[in-house]
């Protein structure tokens, strides 16, 4: 196979014959697809360190040491190697020149990283991030992800839990059914500590983006598992499936991957079966339901933006919550020219600007924590 | 030392002179086999392979043109190789362009065939960059200028050549899987 089939598939341009023989290659030995990892991880990280005394030792145990070695080259090695010990190698690679001028100190832009607000039932906040573990008797955090037990005889009052993703985060969340959500940046979910035996469980997506695996009707006591929206409903049996409603945002749009749901809003009800999604308008409540491209749609919970036909505004929207920087788009046309390009999150919002700036449809100038598109 | 005197002094088994090589040359040797493997451990195999073999078989070895050139064939040869065995093949020289461009040596042993293929991508790469860029690449990749030379045509310092190179390079090489991607769509 062509190596090039390989760069086609990391930006999704393979065509159908290429696919299949992508597909069979990759398929073919764990060596080819651990090969295929790699440059996609190159492409992700350039910088490298050479260890050359490493390699040195190595060389030097391999071949043959000419005859009659005198004793002054030994020390001389010896000296040698304690030099290199105390100096670091690193491969030369080119550095960017900076032609603009000297800058001041500015608010640095970041990945965003897993952590939350969790607020409890009496109002108490806690802070949830990496390295900062926090238990009770109904949740365990380590501070990326947040798991609730399973309680089979909560009685009386149900208490409310809210867990808040401000913008550069993300969060995982195991709720006391079973039910797995991922919970992308600046979202906020609503959701009871326990579920009743037999009332329907019930959460409510404030606002913001989460992708739901529901633990089935049929371990819970046949229970419907609702997820409320911003006068949506959405009524599932058990099933994966992905909310979108960012407070920005014109629509809520509700993407199936498997199973079937009932989307209610007011009076209408409709069903969705596995790759559809349906767009409320958050203001007429006028419903449209259509094909889409699932995994574009769900791309996030594994990490990646994916866009597709996306217009530059709506991808610096994108880009916006997971650096958590805010974005002026100076020149309107170009914030509708539509881009293809998937992305993974652990990287510098400079690359992808970079990369978007090499199609030379856009540029990017950045102050502080602002982005501006020209 | 010049290149012809460390291989004689390698061929009587000059271990000073092999070690001093070895460290001038190991890191950017690896650089480039990983422009084709992605993989820093591989690589470095790889090259060490190609240092012993010197080392091993340095009497035996017609070397046409500077030794360095010649290890950076064997390198790539075997990285070639290696690809072989992961039944990946590069016809499309996307590979020798891309490390062509991220490589600072003067990779001399293309074949003319060879050649014009990694023109033709390069053409089509450099055409999203700034005008004067795009021209100082051409020059140096394709005219094969010396640094001083494109200078001279164009009036400018050898310092600009060389800057703005490499920032075409850095442009090219980071963004090579989309701009390559862009272009095998249109």
């Amino acid at each position: 196979m062509e190596f090039k089939l390989i760069l086609k598939k990391l930006n999704n341009t393979l065509t159908k014959a290429e696919g299949e023989q992508f597909e069979a290659w990759i398929s073919e030995s764990e060596t080819h697809r651990s090969y295929f990892e790699k440059v996609q991880n190159s492409y992700q990280d350039t910088s490298s360190v050479v260890d050359i005394r490493k390699g040195w030792e190595r060389i030097n145990s391999k071949i043959k040491s000419p005859k009659g070695v005198s004793t002054y080259w030994k020390y001389a090695a010896a000296a040698v190697i304690i030099l290199l010990l105390t100096l670091p190698f690193v491969i030369p690679t080119e550095t960017p020149v900076d032609t603009t001028a000297p800058q001041v100190v500015e608010e640095s832009i970041t990945i965003g990283t897993d952590k939350a607000t969790l607020t409890l039932e009496d109002g108490t906040k806690v802070a949830l991030e990496k390295g900062k573990a926090y238990t009770t008797q109904a949740l365990t955090s380590n501070g990326q992800q947040l798991v609730y037990a399973a309680n089979k005889d909560a009685n009386g009052q149900i208490k409310q839990n809210t867990l808040t993703i401000p913008r550069g985060g993300q969060f995982y969340l195991v709720l006391a059914d079973g039910t797995k959500v991922w919970l992308n940046s600046d979202t906020e979910l609503k959701y009871p500590v326990d579920f009743g035996p037999d009332s329907p469980r019930k959460v409510e997506l404030v606002y913001g983006e989460a992708y739901f695996e529901v633990s089935p009707s049929i371990q819970n006591n046949g229970t419907h598992f609702l997820v409320a929206t911003q006068g949506q409903e959405v009524d599932v049996l058990g099933t994966e499936f992905n909310i979108k409603a960012f407070r920005e945002d014109t629509f809520i749009e509700t993407t199936l991957v498997n199973g079937k749901v009932a989307i209610k809003d007011g009076n209408s009800i409709n069903n969705l079966s596995p790759g559809l999604q349906s767009k409320i308008n958050k203001t007429t409540r006028e419903i449209r339901i259509a094909a889409t491209d699932v995994s574009n749609v769900i791309s996030w919970k594994d990490g990646l933006f994916s866009f597709k036909n996306m217009p530059l505004e709506e991808i610096m929207k994108v880009l916006s919550r997971w650096y958590d920087v805010d974005v002026k788009i100076m020149d309107g046309a170009k914030g509708k020219i539509t881009f293809n390009g998937v992305f993974n999150r652990n990287q510098e919002l400079k690359n992808i600007l970079s990369i978007i700036e090499n199609t030379n449809e856009a540029k990017f100038k950045t102050q502080g924590k602002t982005i501006m598109v020209e | 030392m010049d290149s012809n005197s460390v291989i004689q002094e390698i061929r009587n088994q000059n271990q000073f002179v092999y070690k001093k090589f070895f460290e001038d040359t190991y890191p950017e040797l690896v650089h480039y086999a990983n422009s084709y493997l992605f993989d820093q451990n591989w690589s470095e195999d790889i090259v060490q392979e190609v240092f012993i073999h010197l080392w091993e078989k340095a009497n035996e070895l017609e070397i046409k043109s500077s030794l360095k050139g010649y290890l950076y064939s064997m390198v790539r040869n075997r990285c070639l190789n290696f690809l072989k065995s992961l039944k990946i093949t590069d016809d499309a020289k996307v590979l020798d362009m891309q490390s062509m461009l991220s490589s600072d040596y003067d990779l001399e042993f293309f074949s003319s065939d060879d050649l014009k293929v990694i023109h033709h991508q390069l053409l089509k790469v450099v055409e999203g960059l700034p005008s004067k860029m795009q021209q100082i690449v051409k020059m140096r990749f394709i005219e094969n200028y010396k640094y001083v030379e494109i200078a001279e045509e164009l009036g400018v310092s050898v310092n600009t050549v060389k800057t703005q190179l490499k920032r075409a390079k850095l442009k090219i090489g980071e963004q090579m899987a989309m701009l390559i991607a862009l272009l095998m769509t249109q």
